[in-house]
């Protein structure tokens, strides 16, 4: 048996799939079509019903994945078949050329001004905006350059330019321009399989016929997209083709089977108006059907900023003057008109990728009579294929949100974990030891400083090298330089090579998302990763300053001096390992807890289920033949436990430490667990005096019962409470298959952490100064992750004192705590006092 | 100086601030806290044994 899996497509689907795999002691192989992952996740501005920003969401989770040692990315590359039997398969891929070697290209960008042949529409951007024959293909992970062969004129006519090499071979000092690749077939070892191809938007001829290709400013969605986008064509000023911005937008919802063209719109013109508070925008659609609750509040949301939303039918469009279109439709059978409008978005019906069928038929697997992937004739579970190992999850089964695709992402990590099981921990590398300079906090500072450009980003607004020649003039920087794209680690592992440094100094973009990966090449240059301090040149100055260069580079000079000041101080610090306890607990025998405790039993992982029905059959007796099927597999599993007739007692203790009391007829047992699940259906009566564990857990529900967890389209299976997680009735109100599906992704949540031996955490946490804690508790109602307790001790006199104790494993170090004490006594680690003061005296001194 | 707080079985316990010469002595102090509501441990140092104590107050009260 293999433990590793094979994931195809990088959305958010294979990608939430990746990550929750080789956190259960996974290998994953993610292969991806297009050059770059992402999917459509990263090419859209906003998500519906969070409203949160796409890429800023899913920036962090691509750098995680393209920096994880077991996962290895094959992008630009298609499943050719797939042979061999569940456990053992055998995976044949294509990889196609890029004619740039990825392992030697560093993403300097050096060869783009050289090529003569520019103009080249940018396929990721659907056409707008213009590249040169060598580009990126989008702005995510990997970057890696790529260099088109129907525009290159070396590739077409086997010269380019005068000299004998071509310009962007003389440009590139890594000899990474290879004009000899040829598409390769490489062949994978894999236990299991996961397809999360996605969707895509189906252009038919009913787009022609309102315009679409016929008519200027008659776009998809997608194309709106990547105009409302920030990193898109036009940096996220929507604009017509003249180049005018537009103020009146209506979107025409062409797909009302389900509700995701309909909130795909709602989003777009939120978007729009939340840019241009002036704009009017018009939602056209024919009664679409919505279901959930979350979707209900967005949309009330839209109302409320003025989005109108027109019911309509035979909706039909004419060319307007000066660009515009008239759009006119039926209502009730009565005709009426728009008045013209600047632009016109259709949002289509959403098919199976392009690829999916080519996929299905190289792999033999079968698909339904909409192209999306089936499973066997008699078998229910929506997330299995006609072919055994072979799962699917996200749009690639029907189309979906964001939301929705990751929790199925996670059931289907579960299932393939369930398979593996035997085989966990066998694919995977360990993480590389960490081997340190042996540095102390009193050492005097040494700091190498480097500079990046990140692109034209910060180097095409910053005088960069005064910058530079700046930053060495501060104290203790001893080395400063520049970098085209420091992220990829080249620069810094250089300078660290001289073993002469004891501080690491980070001019570039944003640490939100790039701060692990510079922590990453920090440790790799034998320096603790809490010897590092990053400076925002590129939000903080270029970007907020864009029409101000001389004070943007003012600016950049002051951060940097402030961050000098700061890394000085800082101080080198260990990860807190926080041991586990190898179980799980869930609570509620609705069919997704039974779901979830038979995915961790089938993964060899202990659980106990806790039910207060009297009996499995009085659990069976109102589920379907399915259920009923899951809850005798459960009951002949050794290694789960179910209690019924039994509720749970009192709960406490912290990730990966819980401990829980039963309470059975019998009498009470207490479990240490791991990890806790509440799959209760929201009608579950408030926990009895036995014990509340909503209160012990910190757990909260909306006015509508169902549970509330933590914000964001990527975590609706977590709550605020870290290691307790939700699924199924006890947070919104399902079907019993999406149920089951629930129940399983929560599975991978849990198995994510026990089946670890220890959690590795931060050491950014709060330290109590004991000396000077008096136990006044201020500190306590503002902490969010309820880790200070206070507590009573006594002196030799019989006095008492208070102080307060945290919680390594619960604090999150956001500082509530060090900002509410009145005695300077608690402070996070790397964040002192004197740290922080440092960085603002240093604000005043003159560049 | 004895540190002010001591790390016993992952909890956070605070020195009672008196060294005492005898683990009867004390074992006998740790006794009286114990019936007081709070957990006690002893450690012994080269000078003498330390009394460790902690109670968790959950109703909190701000003044």
């Amino acid at each position: 048996m293999n433990g590793s899996v094979l994931v195809v497509g990088a959305g958010p689907a294979g990608m939430r799939a990746s990550s929750e795999l080789v956190d259960q002691g996974f290998k994953v192989f993610l292969v991806e079509e297009k050059p770059t992952i992402g999917g459509k996740m990263a090419q859209i501005d906003k998500m519906f019903p969070s409203n949160e920003c796409s890429s800023c969401t899913i920036m962090p989770k691509m750098l995680e994945i393209a920096n994880d040692p077991n996962i290895n990315i094959i992008a630009f590359s298609e499943v050719q078949s797939i042979t061999g039997k569940p456990g053992d398969f055998k995976v044949k891929v294509l990889k196609k050329p890029r004619y740039v070697d990825p392992m030697r290209c560093n993403a300097c960008t050096d060869c783009f001004p050289v090529c003569p042949a520019g103009g080249v529409p940018m396929a990721y951007n659907l056409g707008r905006g213009a590249s040169k024959a060598i580009s990126f293909y989008s702005p995510f992970p990997p970057r890696k350059a790529l260099i088109h062969p129907e525009k290159c004129n070396y590739l077409l006519s086997g010269k380019c330019g005068d000299l004998e090499q071509p310009p962007c071979v003389q440009a590139c000092e890594r000899r990474a321009i290879d004009f000899s690749q040829k598409p390769v077939t490489g062949e994978l070892h894999v236990g299991a399989v996961i397809i999360a191809t996605g969707s895509d938007e189906l252009h038919t001829d009913r787009l022609t016929e309102y315009g679409y290709g016929k008519i200027p400013n008659v776009l998809t969605s997608l194309e709106y997209e990547r105009l409302l986008s920030g990193l898109g064509p036009t940096g996220g000023v929507v604009k017509r083709d003249d180049g005018t911005a537009p103020q009146t937008v209506a979107w025409y919802v062409m797909d009302n089977a389900s509700s995701i063209g309909f909130m795909t719109a709602v989003t777009e013109a939120m978007g729009t108006v939340e840019k241009n508070s002036n704009a009017s925008v018009w939602v056209l659609h024919e009664n679409t059907h919505i279901s959930r609750e979350t979707y209900s509040d967005f949309i009330q949301k839209a109302q409320e900023a003025n989005v109108e939303f027109v019911p309509a039918d035979a909706v039909s469009t004419t060319e307007g003057n000066d660009g515009n279109i008239n759009i006119s439709y039926q209502t009730a059978g009565r005709k009426s008109q728009l008045a013209d409008v600047n632009m016109f978005v259709l949002v289509p019906t959403l098919a199976p990728s392009e690829s999916a069928q080519k996929l299905a038929h190289n792999i033999g697997v079968q698909l339904n009579p909409w192209g999306f992937f089936d499973k066997q004739s008699g078998d229910t579970h929506p997330i299995h294929t006609s072919r055994e190992g072979i799962f699917v999850c996200g749009s690639a089964l029907e189309p979906k949100g964001i939301d929705d695709a990751v929790t199925q992402a996670c059931a289907a990590a579960s299932h393939a974990a369930a398979l593996l099981s035997k085989a966990r921990g066998t694919a995977v590398v360990p993480p590389p030891e960490k081997k340190y300079l042996p540095i102390t906090s009193e050492d005097e500072p040494s700091i190498a400083a480097l500079i990046c450009k990140c692109g034209p980003n910060i180097g095409g607004l910053l005088d960069i090298n005064e910058l530079a020649e700046y930053t060495a003039s501060l104290p203790y920087v001893h080395q400063v330089e520049l970098t085209p794209f420091g992220c990829d680690g080249v620069k810094i592992r250089e300078m660290l090579r001289s073993k002469a440094f004891n501080r690491v100094l980070v001019g570039g973009c944003s640490p939100k998302t790039h701060e692990e990966v510079f922590a990453i090449h920090t440790e790799g240059g034998g320096i603790n990763r809490y010897l590092m301090e990053m400076v925002n040149l590129r939000n903080h100055c270029t970007w907020v300053h864009s029409k101000d260069p001389k004070e943007a580079t003012e600016k950049a000079k002051t951060l940097m001096r402030m961050g000098a000041r700061r890394v000085a101080l800082q101080e080198p610090l260990e990860d807190i390992h926080i041991p586990v306890s190898p179980a799980a607990l869930v609570i509620g025998g609705t069919p997704s807890g039974v779901a979830c405790a038979l995915k961790l039993a089938q993964a060899d992982l202990r659980v106990y289920l806790v039910e207060k029905e009297s009996g499995l059959n009085a659990v069976k007796a109102n589920q379907s033949k399915f259920v009923s099927r899951l809850i005798d597999a459960l009951a002949k599993l050794d290694n789960a436990r179910i209690f019924t007739g039994s509720e749970l007692g009192a709960v406490q203790g912290y990730l990966g430490n819980f401990n829980a009391e039963i309470i059975t007829v019998d009498g009470k047992e207490e479990i240490e667990i791991g990890s806790i699940v509440i799959a209760t259906d929201q009608n579950m009566a408030a926990p009895s005096d036995n014990g509340n564990y909503e209160t012990q857990l910190f757990l909260k529900r909306g006015e509508n019962k169902f549970f509330v967890g933590m914000l964001g389209n990527l975590n609706p299976l977590d709550f605020n409470t870290a290691g307790v997680f939700k699924c199924g009735p006890a947070r919104m109100e399902m079907g019993v298959l999406d149920a089951i599906m629930d129940g399983e992704g929560a599975a991978s949540r849990v198995a994510g952490i026990i089946s670890k031996t220890e959690l590795i955490k931060s050491p950014i946490i709060s330290v109590v100064v004991d000396g000077k804690c008096d136990g006044c508790a201020y500190c306590i109602e503002p902490c969010p992750a309820h880790a200070v307790t206070l507590i009573e001790y006594m002196q030799h006199d019989g006095t008492k004192k208070k102080t307060v104790e945290i919680n390594d494993a619960l604090c999150l170090g956001c500082g509530n705590c060090m900002a509410t004490c009145p005695k300077d006594a608690v402070y996070v680690q790397n964040f002192k006092p004197e740290q922080i003061m440092e960085m603002v005296h240093s604000v005043s001194e003159e560049a | 100086m004895p540190l002010l707080t001591a790390k016993i079985d992952g909890k956070k316990f605070m020195w009672d601030n008196f060294m005492y010469s005898s683990e009867a002595e004390a074992k006998e102090k740790i006794a009286a806290y114990e019936k007081d509501g709070f957990e006690a441990a002893c450690l012994t140092e080269a000078e003498g044994y330390l009394v460790y104590t902690r109670k968790v107050i959950t109703e909190i009260t701000l003044e």
